[in-house]
């Protein structure tokens, strides 16, 4: 071949599969609709272009290879919600508008009884969020007061809020106060806002987009008190807890590893929950707890009892034998405070990766158990000591050993493909998956741009579609929240390939 | 009037002769009462012998039961508020004496208004920058020495405000440290300026960098300058508050190739860490942010343009345990894109030997301190006297020295090189191993305890200076502050001849100045050490002069 038609033959080649286009669009405030200057927008894909919007808002992006790109915006003051803009990218690419919704805050004054500032104080932002499709409350974050007793929570999306101040002590950096001091202590105990004796009976503070809402405290200080005692056979990192009644954490403190005493911050008058908890080498933790009825003196020589905490085995029976990483099981607490949400997952031993999967340091307590799939098998059965785990919770006891949860895998996964019916395009349409099962997860999926869907990989049993237009504080893991969405039940035997229709039902973000 | 706190009950379970400490907390503007005051009362001779009180609506405290003896009163409003020390001027403070015929009650303690600086800090597209923090300098006088402090460092949040509470009043200077939200730090492929050895090709870059992205703020102060000579001060009241706006403007970065990353053990077991800081206010130094970049085992720095001094800290996992090594800080000038081997460069550094006359002088925690252009710096000695400089960014020119933690003994002479030795100060040179010889001997170590009284009568809380017949001999100075029966105790006096003064109010004398000193030299007293005289000196107060 002569060498000018080998670099025609190549400059041809090269510049069809370059076909590239211009993506022109706006960036605009969500709520008021004004342009947002200097925000910038980054390209997905194999080739990311970044480009910046001008005053007006308006961005150009050159060079963009033809099919579809999410464009991601940026801008300080503005929720990153995750949410990427599909655009599909040819001849006919229209004007892309893309929506920032501005970060709401939380401001807000505390003072004491004299109208005084209070200063130090620690607001810890509490709301409720979907985990595994259930409501659960989770820290949103905190923020200090200042000297004039000012604090400001920033950067949050629009929502639902409950704030909480901190256990603290009039003089925090007074460290020095023997068992025999005279001087009396004084703390501000911990306040919800708005006004609520627990966590269950607030009303949360409802934070609009752009909004900052006003959250004032007026704390009193109130006369308070130690408890003190000894807890035998500490371990190396024991740490002591003060939890209310509720399970909110308020406080912390150290103990004394070579004594095994512990001595708490000061707490005023009530029923407080004194929580010792360690980790002592891999296999077992050690944990106490007592409550305590504080009045109006110190409380001394309380003897806190650390049990161990022993390692709940995982016993896998699979078709691919002696594979121990064939599922992974997940402790999720069925009253899970904000200020000690923890989940527990299986681990295997790096020492003994030949032996079953454990898991590790489970306080005493009720917990719904998940299976997770790695491979290419399905549940079968999930039950610990008789107690069958796809209808019931699993009790972990204080001081005793917890029978092994067994799991059957089999080799007869099913799978549901299907399509949602609309009465005209939505975008961000989410179809749900709930099992009967306790111990499989619900799952969601965005709707392809066809309109299909498919969930794969999924163990024999009864479950319900649901196609909704947003997911936002949808309970979907919970029956009840979800009786009034209209769905469909599907029954699916081993390995069966079903196939379903369903109706997208329209509901507001909440 | 609150019930009195007994000071034995905590210790001794039967009281000697002992005696009441009793007086109000005010507010040192409005002199009004302050309630809910933390006051503690310490032995200075036994700081286990301690105890606290909390000010009632009157601002009143009282402790009963206290023993003769001397202790420091201290006042401290709730949150995190550090205590004032009574009557505090510079580390020293009035201590309260307790015995027979020394009136310890009714005492009046003024506590200072804490001052605030809050303020906005955003670039010139309006946004705030990411991850930065403000620091805070103010104009003090140390040691009888003007000097420019940090005062502080706070973030700016995502919003870009910032606030500073518990000040001081003063004057203060403020700079900002951060980077643009939108930064990314993109390796440079090609053309780079080459040093002897260096691959610059090496380095591929992934995409074109953006240069809009390939952006950093240079360190600003307010009064929206990045040159610290230039910055506008910030007069803050006692109790006041300050705001106040900086404005950053993005450069486009420069980068500085620092080569290929230490790989030189079989199992790559050493590493190296290098960043820079720049020299602001004052002679002080902050780390500045650089947009950083690697690539197949290269290091890169994207900096603004400007003048900064480059740590290097090596990390060496070789004996099992990671240990870092800090090199001594040496000063670069970035003005374009360049490459830097860090190895390369001329630091300045300190070495040496320290000669003690008597060897049993030389203790674990023996130390020089040097003080140059007001910046202090400590350099360790060894058991075997010798002496390295260690990761600190080390100022030229001249500098005073101080022997420390080796009781007994005095500087006699140091000097560098073949430099003519002086007692207590150096020239030291740039980008060179100062090699210091140094030499303490063992000193007729004296003490003078003493009285400042005014019309006859002994007056508390006056500033005590005992000052060398020269005025270069810093390191001679003694200084305290009379107690609240107008007593004081100067300690470690070398042989020589002194002038011992009193002045009623030296909260930030320039003592040093002779300017300054001068017109009170004539009310002090002259004395020669060792004396043969060792009763107690009474010396007259002198007004102070504005």
């Amino acid at each position: 071949m002569p060498r000018a038609a080998w670099l025609a033959l190549i400059a041809a080649h090269c510049c069809f599969a370059a076909a590239t286009f211009t993506v022109s669009g706006v960036v605009v405030n969500s709520v008021t609709n004004e342009p947002i200057p200097h925000a910038l927008v980054q390209s997905t894909g194999a080739e990311q272009k970044v480009v910046f919007s001008g005053q007006d808002g308006r961005f150009q992006m050159d060079g963009v290879s033809q099919g579809t790109v999410y464009l991601i915006p940026q801008k300080p003051g503005f929720v990153d919600t995750g949410k990427r803009t599909p655009v599909k990218v040819g001849a006919d690419t229209s004007l892309v508008t893309i929506k920032l919704a501005p970060e709401s805050s939380i401001a807000g004054r505390i003072v004491d009884r004299d109208g005084e500032a209070i200063e130090g104080l620690q607001v810890e932002c509490i709301t409720q969020r979907i985990m595994n499709g259930r409501k659960a409350w989770q820290p949103c974050g905190n923020a200090q007061s200042d000297e004039t007793g000012n604090f400001h929570l920033q950067s949050l999306p629009p929502g639902s809020y409950v704030l909480r101040t901190g256990l603290q002590a009039l003089f925090p950096n007074l460290n020095s106060q023997t068992d025999d001091d005279p001087l009396p202590q004084q703390v501000y105990p911990p306040h919800f806002y708005p006004e609520a004796a627990d966590i269950s009976s607030v009303q949360p503070l409802v934070v609009g987009p752009g909004e900052t809402a006003r959250a004032d405290f007026a704390i009193a200080a109130v006369p308070a008190f130690r408890v003190s005692g000894t807890a035998g056979a500490a371990g190396q990192n024991t740490f002591g807890f003060i939890e209310t009644s509720d399970g909110q954490r308020v406080a912390n403190f150290a103990m004394n590893r070579r004594t095994g005493g512990w001595r708490s911050p000061p707490l005023p008058a009530g029923d407080w929950k004194i929580v010792l908890q360690s980790q002592r080498g891999p296999d077992s933790g050690l944990f106490g707890e007592q409550t305590v009825h504080v009045a109006s003196s110190d409380i001394k020589n309380v003897q806190l009892a650390l049990e161990p905490l022993p390692p709940i085995a995982v016993n896998v029976t699979s078709p691919a034998t002696g594979n121990v990483r064939e599922a992974a099981i997940q402790l999720m607490p069925d009253n899970p405070a904000p200020s000690n949400y923890r989940m527990y997952g299986s681990s295997v031993s790096p020492q003994n990766p030949t032996e079953p999967p454990a898991i590790h340091d489970v306080p005493p307590g009720t917990y719904s158990v998940f299976m997770l799939p790695y491979g290419n098998y399905c549940l079968g059965s999930i039950s610990a000591g008789g107690v069958d785990l796809t209808r019931n919770s699993l009790v972990v006891s204080e001081g005793g050993q917890t029978s092994p949860i067994d799991i059957t895998l089999e080799d007869n996964c099913a799978s549901i493909q299907g399509q949602v019916r609309m009465d005209h395009p939505v975008e961000n349409v989410f179809v749900i998956l709930t099992p009967s099962s306790h111990a499989i997860l619900p799952q969601t999926v965005v709707l392809q741009p066809d309109g299909s869907f498919a969930f794969n990989r999924l163990s024999p049993g009864d479950y319900r579609l649901y196609a909704v237009s947003s997911v936002e504080g949808l309970e979907y893991g919970n029956p009840e929240a979800m009786r009034q969405i209209d769905g469909v039940s599907v029954t699916l035997a081993a390995k069966q390939k079903s196939s379903v229709t369903l109706n997208l039902v329209m509901r507001d973000a909440k | 009037m609150i019930g009195l706190i007994p000071l034995l009950l905590l210790l001794a379970p039967t009281a000697p002769d002992t005696y009441i400490v009793t007086g109000t907390v005010v507010d040192h503007l409005q002199n009004r009462p302050l309630h809910t005051i933390l006051v503690t009362l310490t032995s200075t001779q036994d700081r286990r012998l301690t105890v606290s009180q909390i000010t009632g609506a009157d601002g009143r405290f009282g402790f009963n039961n206290v023993p003769a003896g001397k202790y420091t009163l201290s006042a401290q409003r709730r949150g995190n508020n550090r205590p004032q020390l009574y009557r505090e001027d510079g580390g020293y403070s009035t201590a309260i004496a307790v015995g027979p015929e020394l009136p310890s009650q009714n005492i009046v303690f003024p506590l200072e208004a804490p001052g605030s600086i809050s303020g906005t800090v955003l670039d010139q597209n309006g946004d705030p920058p990411a991850a930065a923090q403000v620091w805070l300098y103010r104009k003090t006088v140390s040691g009888g020495k003007p000097e420019i402090q940090i005062a502080g460092q706070r973030p700016v949040d995502r919003s870009g405000n910032f606030h500073a509470g518990h000040l001081g009043p003063g004057t203060y200077f403020v700079a900002v440290s951060g980077r643009p939200w939108y930064a990314r730090g993109f390796p440079r492929g090609v053309g780079f300026p080459q040093s002897a050895g260096d691959v610059i090709g090496a380095i591929t870059a992934p995409g074109d960098p953006n240069p809009e992205l390939d952006v950093v703020y240079p360190v600003t102060y307010y009064g929206d300058t990045t040159d610290s000579a230039a910055a506008a001060p910030v007069n803050l009241a006692e109790g006041g508050s300050a705001t106040i706006q900086i404005n950053l403007r993005a450069v486009p970065a420069v980068h500085v190739d620092l080569g290929p990353e230490l790989q030189d053990g079989p199992n790559h077991n050493r590493m190296r860490n290098t960043f820079l800081t720049v020299e602001t206010i004052g002679g002080n130094t902050m780390p500045v942010f650089a947009n950083m970049a690697g690539m197949n085992g290269r290091q890169e720095l994207g900096v603004a343009p400007g003048h900064y001094i480059l740590h290097t800290t090596t990390f060496d996992n070789s004996g099992g345990a990671m240990r870092g090594t800090m090199g001594p800080g040496a000063r670069i000038d970035i003005t374009g894109n360049t490459s830097i081997t860090p190895g390369d460069l001329k630091p300045t550094s300190l070495s040496g030997q320290l000669r003690f006359e008597d060897s049993e002088g030389l203790r674990a925690q023996t130390f020089l301190l040097f003080l140059c252009a007001n910046r202090p710096f400590t350099v360790r000695v060894l058991k075997d006297g010798s002496l390295q400089s260690k990761g600190q960014a080390i100022l030229p020119g001249r500098c005073e020295v101080t022997l420390g933690n080796a009781p007994g003994f005095y500087l006699k002479s140091i000097a560098v090189g073949d430099a003519k030795a002086s007692a207590d100060t150096v020239e030291l040179a740039e980008g060179v191993d100062n090699r210091i010889t140094a030499v303490a001997a063992k000193g007729a170590m004296s003490e003078l305890n003493g009285m400042t009284v005014q019309n006859d009568q002994p007056l508390s809380s006056a500033m005590v200076l005992l000052l060398p017949e020269d005025p270069a001999r810093a390191s001679l100075i003694r200084r305290d502050q009379s107690d609240s029966d107008g007593s004081f105790l100067l300690r470690d006096i070398l042989p020589g001849r002194y002038t011992l003064l009193a002045i009623d109010n030296g909260k930030g004398l320039a003592y040093r100045d002779p300017a300054v000193i001068q017109p009170y030299l004539a009310q002090g007293v002259t004395l020669e050490f060792p004396r043969r005289d060792k009763t107690p000196v009474r010396v007259n107060v002198a007004a102070r002069k504005e």
